[in-house]
């Protein structure tokens, strides 16, 4: 099967409104997960353990979760519940940006916790960049954007290479660009923190400080075991986290 | 729960510790081969393998997934469907590796005067060392993987997450269906963490805290 200029020409109008509903859904996600993260840091760091606890318990298993089972669990899963006013089938992109806001609000709590612009602007960044890559994802609970449209454009006409392919290129331009963004972000603030979601492999936080800076100083410092490395450490483990974090904003602007 | 969905489950399970385990091998291997390209002393080598990574990581895994799965049989290249999971899931990882391979490399210096190349100085100077220095930026990315292995049961390969849909085509106990998927991944995350944070204890390195070590010193 070739390529047809024209029929990919027919079909750009309605993938490029899928790409509009993804960003939607990215937007809003993220709003949500910066509320939500900002419940689960004040939650879990209460004075009463018995709200402590559960709080970190489910910010953990959350972490540990598949975006795609708690987009599974918003939409199938909520009308199960049968409580009044669920019992009707939520709207795809509600029970989408839920699961999303959900998911990523595990991992933006660290962010409020820190508290430092310095780590967080880079951090936040690093989790708009991840939310939008987990976007195609709710194509599983049929949000209409770019790929759940190629599907409808591919029953249609039956020609597969030019929907899924443009539907791709929408997704991998559109991160390019975010990426990008991203790097001339953390140039001026600086890379994203070690501990904002460096424990379970947070789908950007960690590695991608690698790429921003300067990579040979940067590695050095991280990996190799010379002498900064082990100041750094040994300083890291002397103050938690927060304590450090305000410390250095201080020395920053005062 | 009969034994059809038992059976189903464990298919799932197994789909999904294969996928993650094929995913790393495979993974492994492209990034040392895009991290090593990119300290390569052409131009052009290094510029593939920049784009090459700047693509592997705005791709998501769903997308490059499904176009394995149905755009390349409809331009005549056909692959095993659980073989292109794999591959997609290989790629994403690989955009991330090769970064962690590179500063490996880099951040292990060569005794001063010595010129070799960045391969040889791998393989022959500080391989050990340099795998010590990827341990623990790789179980980081493993863990995130066994999350990404869900997304090809959007494309239809069956593992844990699609039996978790099929026995819930099966019975109306969503609620329950849910909460069994939920342990599954726990469960896995919860091992494969365990002998990621041994191995990163072996080479010297700071395992992260685990789930219990959280959920404790939160009740301290």
């Amino acid at each position: 099967m070739s390529w047809n200029w024209d029929y990919a020409g027919e079909i750009l109008p309605p993938l490029l409104a899928g790409l509009r509903t993804a960003l939607l859904a990215t937007v809003a996600g993220f709003l949500l997960a910066l509320l939500l993260g900002a419940g689960f840091a004040a939650l879990g760091s209460s004075r009463h353990r018995g709200v402590r606890v559960p709080a970190v318990l489910l910010v953990e298993v959350v972490r540990r979760t598949p975006l795609l089972v708690l987009l599974f669990l918003f939409y199938f899963g909520l009308p199960g519940l049968g409580l009044p006013g669920l019992g009707l089938p939520v709207d795809p992109l509600a029970a989408g940006i839920l699961g999303l806001g959900l998911h990523y609000a595990a991992y933006t709590g660290d962010v409020w916790r820190s508290g430092s612009p310095r780590h967080g602007i880079p951090a936040l960044c690093a989790s708009l960049a991840a939310l939008f890559s987990d976007i195609p994802q709710l194509v599983a609970i049929d949000v209409a954007e770019p790929l759940f449209v190629a599907r409808e454009q591919m029953a249609q006409s039956y020609r597969i290479v030019e929907a899924i392919t443009i539907a791709g290129l929408l997704y991998v331009l559109t991160a390019l660009l975010l990426n990008w963004l991203r790097r001339v972000i953390e140039r001026r603030y600086g890379p994203a923190p070690d501990d904002s979601g460096a424990l379970d492999g947070h789908p950007d936080a960690e590695q991608d400080q690698h790429a921003a800076g300067d990579p040979v100083h940067h590695a050095a410092y991280r990996l190799g075991g010379e002498q900064p490395a082990d100041a750094a450490d040994r300083e890291r483990e002397q103050a938690p986290p927060h304590h450090r974090d305000a410390e250095e904003d201080r020395g920053q602007h005062g | 729960v009969s034994s059809v969905h038992l059976g189903l489950a464990g298919y799932g399970l197994l789909q999904t510790v294969l996928l993650t385990l094929g995913g790393l091998m495979l993974g492994v291997a492209f990034a040392v081969a895009a991290g090593l390209a990119r300290l390569c002393a052409h131009l052009v080598v290094r510029a593939v393998a920049f784009c090459y990574v700047e693509l592997c990581r705005a791709a998501p895994v769903l997308v490059l997934a499904l176009w394995f799965i149905f755009a390349l049989p409809a331009i005549g290249v056909r692959l095993d469907q659980l073989f292109a999971g794999t591959l997609a899931l290989a790629l994403h990882v690989s955009g991330y590796t090769a970064d962690i391979v590179r500063d490996a490399v880099v951040a292990t210096r060569p005794e001063p005067g010595a010129n070799i190349g960045p391969a040889r100085r791998m393989l022959r100077y500080t391989g050990p060392r340099i795998a010590a220095a990827m341990v623990e930026p790789f179980a980081g990315r493993l863990l995130d993987l066994l999350k990404s292995s869900a997304l090809v049961s959007v494309a239809a390969i069956a593992e844990l997450t699609l039996s978790g849909q099929l026995i819930l085509g099966g019975n109306d106990r969503t609620i329950a269906v849910f909460c069994g998927l939920l342990a599954g991944y726990v469960l896995l995350g919860v091992c494969l963490s365990a002998g990621l944070r041994r191995l990163v204890r072996l080479v010297g390195g700071r395992p992260v805290p685990s789930l219990l070590d959280r959920v404790r010193a939160a009740a301290r």
